[in-house]
């Protein structure tokens, strides 16, 4: 312990004697280490920390697969409620199995009527998650039954925030829709599952479903989640739900046809979006600590070996092998433990920016914080960073040529040729590590411009879009659905500055929408399994023109596609393609399987429009029906719904949003707005993920090169100042400039080259791991491989010219005179 | 600190010979030499005559190519390099021509320095050791001196006391005067003088007679040879030296 006080005083010591030094080693570990933290703190929180659940290990969801011919691409799919019956009555391997869906309300007891996103869960959800409410209690199973469904638990935030926190709300009435219901208790504030986009749901209800509703097996809109039996794994779980899926495709072929089911860990499901990015970061932060480590090593030798004469002196005074190279070790991990502490302010900033990007993808229920967890993290990488600096020094200097080092001047010793090679391996290490990075990089700007460039289908410039959301109870019948909105969108239309205005159920590339099966006319009747899928729109006259989407052929919806007029509809180009080929679609008719009422007809044929992502690789088989014949669509058991004003101005879509709202208000003050955007807003927010990958990879990448040209640049120095004495020898013989300029620069590129050789390689065999990540670009695009080890030999290049210009410079008077 | 009768240091037909790439220079070629206790003893020649070679490896910081060497009548001329270590910590102390003090210790840890690498000595032995071997060569007063804040004369004495503070079983001197001037080095000298009168055992490599002198004998080194003075002079006036 002594011992260790007295090698941490002379590492202080050292620190404070070359401050320069200490800046930059101390500075590009803290860029190292924080950025490390930072991507792990979100890794921690994201994918490593455990669910707050009980026992979160053994809670899972269960998701139908659906037959691959009808929805291609689509791995997973909602559950029906009669299948969910089926499968908890069925099975021996779950403890619990809950199913939930979203339900939206209108608070209509607070000053400002008010959106409510809630969840309606049915009995054993809480149960099954493993979660005890903070006030009051949960619902009891009778509360699942129809007529008794007039009871909430609300968030604690949502109690919080709207009723400041009042613990005897518990056992007291809110008002919702105009009908009272029962407020049962209050949830932890750990508990905010599950989440519906960016918001964590506000409170729950139960599902309540009345027979008929149980008996559903062909709508798919509900999530399961299940808790494993003590001893049950997952293999065996799956094992059951294909048993019981292959009994239900036989009992319900109609329906169930190619149905299976899946399932996953919770923790896994809740994160499968992020995990990707998430790992290939943290692989390109740890190559960025790699990067630095190479740098204070190649820095740390420098300096130890202006210390050989010290070091010698100890080992003559009796210091042995393992306490010289204790001594160095403690220096270099004391160096990286300084800037493992200032990393932690740089994870702290890091984390902020990376969280702001990350918001929409992460779950509600991932808390990232800068835990103990994530310091334990920063201090072992720090000091295993201080090790992996150190150790190459270390193992030098403990086995240097004692006798060889006091015999030489005080201010003056000689770097052996072995060193001076491991310098150069260490550029070799970084410059290869930095171009692997650069190609991840410059994959995913390729890929991002690539993003960019996809057309959408529409043109997103100046419309304004927001919602109305029309609680389930808010109207009665469709056609008071319908005139709110016809009343509302004449007077959005009337506004100044409004070109068009319609509305839309599902705006795109935000994540919603439905799928449902068809049968069309004059084709062989098949069971609801193996009839094709499409997207389904509902959409008002003006929604086209307000979105700039083309009519291709036939004519848009109008005043005649209303209730008492033939069904019509109209469909994407590539959805006449797929079902007609080669014909007229117009005038062709089919039918929606889940309103089999309706025979509709193909009035005319649009552009096709990207619906979930610009990356959407499936084709845009849509058809869209006229919200004005929402009345003769809909069954008696009508439940309102929300649905998105879509406003094309000639002014700034933002200056019109309190137009716009007043106008919602004009004709009912109830409705709450919500989600008010831009149609650029959802463009730019469907591309936040890719422009996430693309800065934080990007700047990764040139935090790498900043690095590997401080490696090259230093080496190249050091290099230099030791050749002076025979550069001058050089000069006095004749050499010219020239001459030395050319031979410091060969001296300075040849470990680049042979870096960037490497580099290339390691990059096309780690090509794959990017390859999810990046859209129309191949993980060994040559484009990208070529301007990157051009630009990273450039960058090597100008680190190079310093030191040369400063070796063209010696005087070979003084040089031969220190010699 | 020792028995005169008995050799300290025994050296029989000692070679070392550097090999750099097609040459082979014969430092040092069949040298014998033995010390007592006690003695101190002064090893000159001219320049290049294997009088440094010798000295290291009789400190250990080298090992022969050929030959014995007992020290306090242990073989060491094989030994690994950590036992290597420990002898000379616990056995030699070096006191070097350009004094080879470390710069950003103070005096007082320059002095401490060699006792940090022993095991279990404990702080309060540690720190008497330390000041008394200041207070001996007359620098107790400077302990929170750095050694560029010191005379030439003055940093020679706190390696002096350096190599004092290990109570070894001999001191190695190479050259200890070699960066002093005439003053400085004759009250180094001085200060051995009184080391040996106390009864230390000294070794000291010196080119210049008048210091070889203040030694009890005087060894003659050339060509990596030891020989007797007569010869030695008549070596050098062949080579017109």
């Amino acid at each position: 312990m002594n011992h260790l006080l007295q090698d941490l005083r002379f590492a202080l010591r050292q620190l404070l004697k070359s401050l320069g030094f200490s800046a930059v080693a101390v500075l590009t570990l803290a860029l190292g280490i924080g950025a490390n933290t930072a991507i792990f703190s979100v890794v921690n929180g994201a994918l490593l920390r455990p669910l707050p659940f009980k026992d979160p290990d053994q809670i899972v969801r269960v998701w139908h697969t659906p037959p691959a011919k009808s929805f291609p691409g689509i791995p997973t799919f909602s559950v029906s409620a009669a299948n969910y019956f089926d499968w908890q009555r069925d099975n021996h391997v779950f403890e619990r199995m809950a199913i939930y869906n979203y339900r939206g309300f209108t608070l209509t007891s607070t000053a400002q009527p008010l959106q409510v996103d809630a969840s309606a869960v049915s009995s054993g959800f809480f149960e099954t998650l493993g979660v005890a409410p903070l006030l009051g209690r949960v619902f009891s199973p009778e509360e699942d039954r129809p007529g008794h469904t007039n009871v909430v638990v609300l968030s604690h935030r949502f109690w919080q925030e709207h009723f400041g926190a009042d613990p005897n709300l518990v056992g007291h009435n809110i008002t919702m829709d105009g009908t009272n219901f029962l407020v049962a208790g209050v949830m932890p504030g750990s508990f905010r599952f599950p989440d519906y986009g960016p918001m964590p749901v506000q409170m729950w209800t139960p599902m309540g479903w009345t027979d008929k509703e149980r008996a559903v097996r062909g709508e798919h809109h509900s999530v399961v989640i299940a808790r494993l039996k003590p001893g049950v794994d997952l293999k065996q779980a799956q094992a059951e739900m294909n048993t019981i899926s292959s009994r239900l495709e036989q009992l319900y072929p109609a329906d169930d046809k190619g149905w299976g089911a899946l399932v996953v860990p919770l923790h896994q499901d809740m994160v499968t979006d992020v995990r990707p990015a998430l790992l290939v970061l943290l692989g390109a932060v740890a190559f960025v600590l790699l990067i630095a480590c190479a740098n204070v090593a190649n820095l740390v030798l420098a300096r130890t070996f202006a210390r050989q004469k010290e070091i010698a002196i100890r080992t003559a005074l009796g210091a042995s092998s393992p306490r010289v190279f204790r001594q160095v070790l403690t220096e270099s991990v004391f160096l990286a433990v300084i800037g493992g502490s200032l990393g932690l302010i740089v994870a702290a900033f890091g984390q902020r920016f990376i969280l702001s990007f990350l918001a929409n993808q992460l779950p509600d229920s991932v808390m990232v914080h800068l835990d103990l967890q994530v310091l334990a993290f920063t201090a072992c990488i720090s000091v295993l960073t201080g090790i992996f600096a150190g150790v190459l020094p270390a193992i030098r200097l403990a086995h240097s040529d004692v006798n060889q080092a006091l015999k030489q001047g005080l201010g003056r010793t000689d770097e052996s040729s072995a060193s001076h090679g491991t310098r150069r391996i260490l550029v070799v290490v970084e410059v290869a590590l930095s171009l692997v990075l650069l190609v991840g990089a410059g994959l995913m700007i390729r890929s991002f411009q690539q993003l960019q460039r996809v057309a959408p289908g529409f043109e997103s410039h100046g419309v304004l879009t927001m919602t109305a959301a029309i609680a389930r109870a808010k109207f009665a019948q469709p056609t008071e659905e319908v005139n709110f909105f016809e009343q509302t969108l004449r007077r959005v239309r009337a506004l100044p500055g409004v070109e068009a205005a319609g509305v839309i159920d599902d705006i795109p590339l935000d994540n919603g929408g439905s799928h449902q099966p068809i049968s069309i006319e004059g084709q062989p009747e098949v069971a609801m399994a193996d009839q094709p899928e499409v997207d389904v729109r509902l959409i008002s006259a003006g929604y086209l023109r307000s979105m700039h989407i083309p009519l291709l052929r036939g004519r848009d919806f109008g005043d005649q596609d209303v209730s008492d007029r033939p069904a019509s509809i109209l469909i994407s180009e590539s959805m006449a393609r797929r079902f007609w080929p080669g014909e007229d679609p117009i005038g062709k008719r089919l039918t929606l399987t889940f309103s089999p009422k309706q025979v509709r007809e193909v009035v005319g044929v649009v552009g096709d429009v990207k619906l979930d992502s610009l990356d959407q690789e499936r084709p845009s088989t849509t058809l869209y029906v006229p919200f004005d014949q929402l009345a003769s669509t809909e069954e008696s058991n009508f439940s309102s719904f929300p649905m998105t004003l879509v406003v094309r101005t000639a002014t700034t879509p933002a200056s019109m949003v309190s137009a716009v709202t007043n106008a919602i208000h004009e004709v009912d003050g109830t409705v709450p707005v919500r989600d008010v955007l831009t149609m650029d807003d959802v463009l730019t927010k469907s591309l936040s993920q890719s422009r996430f990958n693309t800065l934080l990879l990007g700047v990764f990448a040139g935090l790498a090169l900043l690095l590997a040209a401080i490696g090259i640049y230093s080496v190249l120095s050091y290099s230099v100042r030791q050749r002076v004495p025979e550069i001058g020898i050089r000069l006095a013989l004749g050499a010219r400039m020239t001459d030395v300029l050319r031979m410091v620069v060969i001296e300075g590129m040849k470990p680049t080259l042979l870096g960037v050789a490497i580099g290339v390689a390691a990059a096309f065999a780690m090509g794959r791991l990017v390859a999810s990540l990046i859209f129309q670009v191949k993980p060994t695009d040559p484009v990208t491989f070529l301007v990157v080890a051009a630009l990273l030999a450039l960058i090597a290049l100008l680190a190079c010219i310093i030191p040369a210009y400063r070796a063209s410079k010696v005087d070979p008077v003084i040089a031969l005179r220190n010699e | 600190m020792s028995d005169a009768s008995q050799p300290l240091i025994q050296i029989t037909d000692m070679t070392k010979v550097f090999y750099t790439d097609e040459i082979e220079t014969h430092a040092l070629s069949g040298v014998h030499l033995s010390v007592n206790k006690g003695e101190y003893v002064a090893m000159s020649g001219p320049s290049g005559c294997g009088k440094s070679t010798l000295l290291s490896i009789i400190g250990l910081l080298d090992t022969p190519t050929g030959g014995r060497y007992f020290l306090n009548n242990k073989a060491v001329e094989n030994l690994d390099f950590a036992e290597r270590a420990r002898i000379r910590n616990q056995e030699i102390g070096f006191i070097f021509q350009s004094f080879n003090l470390i710069g950003d210790l103070t005096v007082y840890e320059n002095v401490e320095l060699p006792l940090t690498y022993r095991q279990r000595m404990p702080s309060a032995e540690r720190k008497g050791r330390v000041m008394e071997a200041l207070e001996r060569v007359g620098m107790a007063h400077r302990v929170r001196h750095y050694p560029s804040q010191l005379s030439g004369g003055q940093q020679q004495r706190v390696a002096v006391a350096r190599a004092l503070g290990g109570k070894p079983s001999i001191l190695l001197a190479d050259e200890p005067t070699g960066n002093l001037d005439s003053r400085n080095g004759e009250a180094v000298m001085e200060l051995l003088a009184d080391l040996h009168r106390e009864g230390a055992t000294i070794c000291m490599v010196t080119h210049d007679p008048r210091f070889a002198k203040h030694a009890q004998r005087e060894v003659h080194l050339f060509d990596g040879k030891v020989v007797a003075e007569e010869e030695l002079k008549k070596l050098l006036a062949d080579v017109g030296a």
